[in-house]
């Protein structure tokens, strides 16, 4: 989809006009502040006009306030069970964790999972839980393993912050217990063992800067701790506001690494080694041929395998929209680029399944690496992939894929792939 | 034209030329379109009381825009300090699903107020980036970017839903 098959899409909204009552009444707003200027005698746009003009704006700014209702509930959480169920949906996205088991989240919001590689899929959504469209109710999805996820769903209602709540379950969806967070906003979650696990909420307000907030959670998601403050607030010096945030990895409890963008021409890295409390900022090196001008890089969440292993996506919007996959082999004390893989135009998604195979794609073809993205090798799918959203691999042959909500899978590496996931 | 009579003669003009995109810019931005008219009003006063300052360095729309994005930003400011002073639960702050949730307007909410911003300017009212750039104070190169990225959310996050972005997902 292109700019201008957006412009027909969205083109209703720009016949959109102030409505007629709102016109007169600022109409009799500017008069009114007139009137007291020529009243006070202050003449061009002295004092006495600016009081009046900003006393009426202030009335309306307090209106708009009052007509929010506050929101005095207590965080809370208490189990419950539920049945079992066939689904059958579009896919919004999925987390495979072996060749049989996964999870998903469907276009509503509902929670599945698989057990035979996607063939079929059940619904498992806590009660009670906010569904909708992915406009209206933000879910995203957690899981270690086949019992074990997480779901930090925010309902956005008519909020740009939505609270968040977190739902759990240790015997795959059959209950589920919730734990309100206390906290708001766009979130993103990592879970590292069944017990560790992290929260990312975005606050998504601010030019050049976002702020965030990091929680954590040391006993399966039932409690949850800000561990680090990115919100623009007087009493808070933590760096981590400057730039927009892409997410977050952790390689255990104290290391981790937020990923983003912002204008400096450098990549955009924060890293903490104290579990979040404190942050620096490394400086990567830039791979020949490429810069990060005007905030044209883009580092993404990295991957880690075992204590030293990790692979961090960079993507540049430059022609042909290149990715880089930089690696560490010391537990992300230093990260070197690799070959950069170029999308033809359209930004590849990508899979990194260890620190030496990744695949991606364009949505035109199969891109695999065996050595970190040093050498990339391509192939022709035997269907189109156009409208991809995503691919997730478990080995170089056994993965899936995500197109326009319906699930393909493939076990030659992405030649053939078939649709799965239509139900019991 | 100076004095709060020329002032007035500019403010109705400026009204009359500019109010329907202020309009959109802000009720896209902030999601509301009561709250947008507040906005509208508010951005014509500040015009109105500053007439006299208006130098004619910048555009009249350039002007007006940068007024109308600090209008919005102290209002999201207004929103967040709101939260902040409550408790929360996610259930019981939500209202019952409304019938915009697939709407395009809707799907504007997914967006992070400076991508929803570059995405109004750039594809709702079809500014170049040039254009885009200077009404939001930024750069053609971030202009670029941004839109890029807002593009590629909404892709992202409307995937699976049964909208023009995903019609063609359906698994039944």
């Amino acid at each position: 989809m292109n700019e201008q098959d957006l412009r027909e899409r969205y083109r209703t909204l720009a016949q959109e006009k102030l409505p007629d009552e709102a016109r007169r009444r600022i109409r009799g707003a500017l008069r009114e502040g007139q009137g007291a200027a020529e009243r006070s005698g202050s003449g061009r746009g002295g004092s006495a006009w600016w009081i009046a003009a900003a006393a009426v704006a202030a009335g309306l700014l307090a209106l708009a306030l009052l007509s929010h209702s506050p929101d005095t509930s207590k965080p809370a959480h208490h189990p419950t069970k539920r049945t079992l169920l066939a689904v059958k949906t579009p896919f919004a996205s999925i987390d495979m964790l072996t060749a049989t088991s996964g999870w998903a989240v469907g276009g509503k919001g509902q929670i599945a999972r698989t057990t035979d590689g996607g063939g079929t899929w059940q619904l498992v959504t806590p009660p009670g839980m906010p569904q909708g469209a992915p406009n209206s109710v933000l879910v995203r999805l957690a899981a270690t393993d086949p019992s074990h996820a997480w779901i930090a769903v925010a309902a956005m209602g008519s909020n740009f912050r939505p609270p968040v709540t977190v739902y759990y379950t240790s015997d795959g969806g059959a209950a589920w217990q919730r734990a309100a967070t206390g906290q708001s906003g766009w979130p993103q979650m990592r879970f590292l063992t069944n017990s560790t696990g992290f929260l990312l909420l975005h606050e998504g307000v601010a030019a050049g800067s976002e702020g965030v907030l990091l929680l954590a959670t040391s006993d399966g998601g039932a409690h949850w701790t800000v561990v680090a403050n990115g919100q623009p607030t007087a009493q808070n010096t933590s760096i981590i506001f400057g730039g927009d945030k892409s997410g977050f990895g952790f390689l255990d409890a104290q290391h981790g690494w937020l990923t983003g963008n912002w204008a400096a021409n450098s990549i955009l890295l924060y890293v903490t080694a104290d579990g979040g409390k404190t942050w620096t900022r490394p400086t990567l090196p830039l791979p020949p041929g490429l810069n990060a001008d005007g905030g044209s890089a883009q580092s993404e969440p990295p991957y880690f395998f075992g204590t030293q292993d990790g692979v961090l996506p960079v993507e540049f919007f430059h022609p042909g929209q290149p990715i880089v996959f930089y690696r560490t082999a010391d537990g992300g004390k230093t990260w070197r680029p690799t070959t950069p893989l170029d999308g033809g135009g359209n930004q590849p998604v990508y899979s990194v399944v260890s620190q030496s195979v990744i695949v991606a794609s364009d949505g035109a073809k199969i891109y695999l690496s065996t050595d970190g993205g040093q050498n990339w090798a391509s192939l022709q799918p035997n269907v189109s992939l156009a409208g991809l959203t995503q691919i997730d691999f478990t080995s170089a042959t056994r993965g899936w894929a995500l197109v326009k909500g319906r699930l393909l899978g493939t076990a030659d590496g992405g030649k053939t792939w078939t649709q799965l996931g239509t139900g019991k | 034209m100076t004095g709060p009579e020329g002032a007035a003669h500019a403010a109705e003009r400026l009204l009359g030329t500019y109010a329907d995109e202020l309009y959109r810019f802000a009720r896209f931005s902030l999601g509301s379109a009561s709250e947008a008219e507040d906005i509208v009003q508010e951005v014509f006063m500040r015009a109105f009381s500053a007439w006299d300052r208006f130098s004619g360095r910048s555009s009249e729309r350039t002007w007006l825009f940068s007024i109308a994005r600090h209008v919005i930003a102290d209002s999201l400011r207004n929103r967040r300090r709101e939260r902040t002073d409550e408790s929360s639960d996610g259930e019981r702050n939500v209202p019952a699903p409304p019938d915009w949730r697939m709407d395009l307007e809707g799907s504007l909410r997914l967006l992070p107020v400076t991508q929803r911003q570059v995405f109004i300017l750039r594809i709702i009212e079809d500014r170049s980036v040039g254009e885009t750039a200077a009404l939001l104070g930024r750069t053609q190169v971030w202009v670029r970017v941004t839109l890029h990225r807002a593009v590629s959310r909404l892709r992202s996050e409307l995937a699976g839903a049964n909208t023009d972005f995903g019609r063609e997902g359906g698994i039944v």
